[in-house]
């Protein structure tokens, strides 16, 4: 009976946690989503909406880096660079590449962290 | 390295510690679930260490959600039969009454030769001479030979016997152990008896055990690796 107790307390305590870090993936999922949206869609004048996404990320990934496999994280910081690489040379062909490449990345990690069950 | 270090001797123990909660049964043992469960854990402990990509918490969860899922499965089959049955299935009678049930043989895809192999470990050697043949739910057969070929016990034929208790290890290659000597109840002096009884010395013993009324075995090592036996039986009494 104890070790039935303990294993329900277990399983909730899981199941508890497991919910937890879906929303919290879920909420920085989506307001850094928001931020990439009010990125403009030129690089004239992003950089200082780009430096808000990148402080934005930096202050979520290390607890997502707990729920998502280090692949993805490296990918948005990757595209994040990209982004702010592009922004400040004024290439606006790479600009827009690799701002759908950020989205996408995010895109990726509320799918991979967050929940089945919430949209985007 | 230091992060696979880490993640292997995490994972390492609370794979001990999962195994330990499932229970001590031996993996020729283990129901259906608790199969699954250890065959899913394996799999699951080596992602982590296997590639450091993969957060532990991706083992984490599944391991201890499979293991919470299994001891409460456990514990609701001991409350219902039906959900016994359901997961972990049914006895098939294999040999009732003496006549073998090809039919039972054949839904449990059991062969004939496997079928006398599992009843020779069983002690019966002839198939006519088991009654009972039992296809348990862990796998394992047990079998029940006809009582005319079964040995009379001692009570029926009014023979005397002697309880005998339990055989210890007294003497493990040339080492005693003294926490069994304590439990068997006799002194050294009748350990160092019945060895000069059997013409060695003690660290030329590679085995000697005892049984509670005194009866002993002392295993002998010779050159070559073989091993001789000696019986005999201790005194009582003396140094304790």
């Amino acid at each position: 009976m104890k070790a039935f107790i303990a294993s329900l307390a277990v399983l909730l305590a899981v199941a508890a946690a497991v919910t937890v870090s879906a929303v919290y993936a879920d909420r920085s999922a989506g307001e850094l989503l928001d931020l990439i949206e009010s990125i403009p869609e030129t690089p004239d004048g992003a950089v200082n909406s780009i430096g808000a996404v990148r402080k934005k990320w930096e202050g979520a990934k290390g607890v997502l880096a707990l729920f998502v496999s280090r692949t993805e994280s490296d990918r948005t910081d990757a595209a994040i660079s990209a982004v702010l690489a592009a922004a400040k040379a004024g290439d606006r062909g790479g600009y827009a590449v690799a701002l759908s490449a950020l989205r996408d990345s995010v895109l990726s990690l509320r799918r991979g962290a967050g929940s089945p069950f919430a949209s985007g | 390295m230091v992060t696979v270090f880490l993640r292997t001797v995490f994972i390492f123990f609370l794979l001990i510690v999962s195994m330990r909660i499932m229970g001590k049964r031996q993996v020729g043992e283990l129901q259906i679930s608790e199969l699954v469960v250890t065959f899913m854990l394996s799999e699951l402990a080596v992602l982590p260490i296997a590639d450091r990509a993969v957060p532990v918490s991706h083992a984490l969860v599944p391991i201890l959600t499979l293991l919470s899922a299994e001891v409460i499965l456990s514990f609701l089959e001991t409350k219902s039969n039906k959900l016994k049955k359901l997961l972990g299935g049914e006895p098939a009678t294999l040999i009732r009454k003496g006549r073998l049930d090809a039919g039972e043989l054949a839904r449990h895809r059991i062969e004939l030769e496997e079928l006398l192999a599992e009843m020779r470990l069983c002690g019966v050697f002839d198939i006519a001479d088991a009654e009972y043949a039992i296809l348990e739910e862990n796998g394992r057969i047990s079998v029940k030979p006809k009582a005319s070929k079964v040995p009379a016990p001692a009570e029926d034929t009014g023979i005397a016997a002697e309880e005998r208790g339990v055989a210890r290890a007294l003497i493990v290659d040339g080492e005693l152990n003294e926490k069994t000597l304590r439990a068997s109840g006799f002194g050294k002096d009748a350990i160092g008896d019945a060895i000069a009884e059997s013409g060695t010395v003690q660290k030329a013993v590679f085995l000697m055990t005892a049984d509670d009324a005194g009866n002993y075995s002392i295993y002998i090592k010779e050159e070559g690796g073989s091993v001789s036996p000696f019986s005999g039986r201790l005194k009582k009494g003396g140094d304790k």
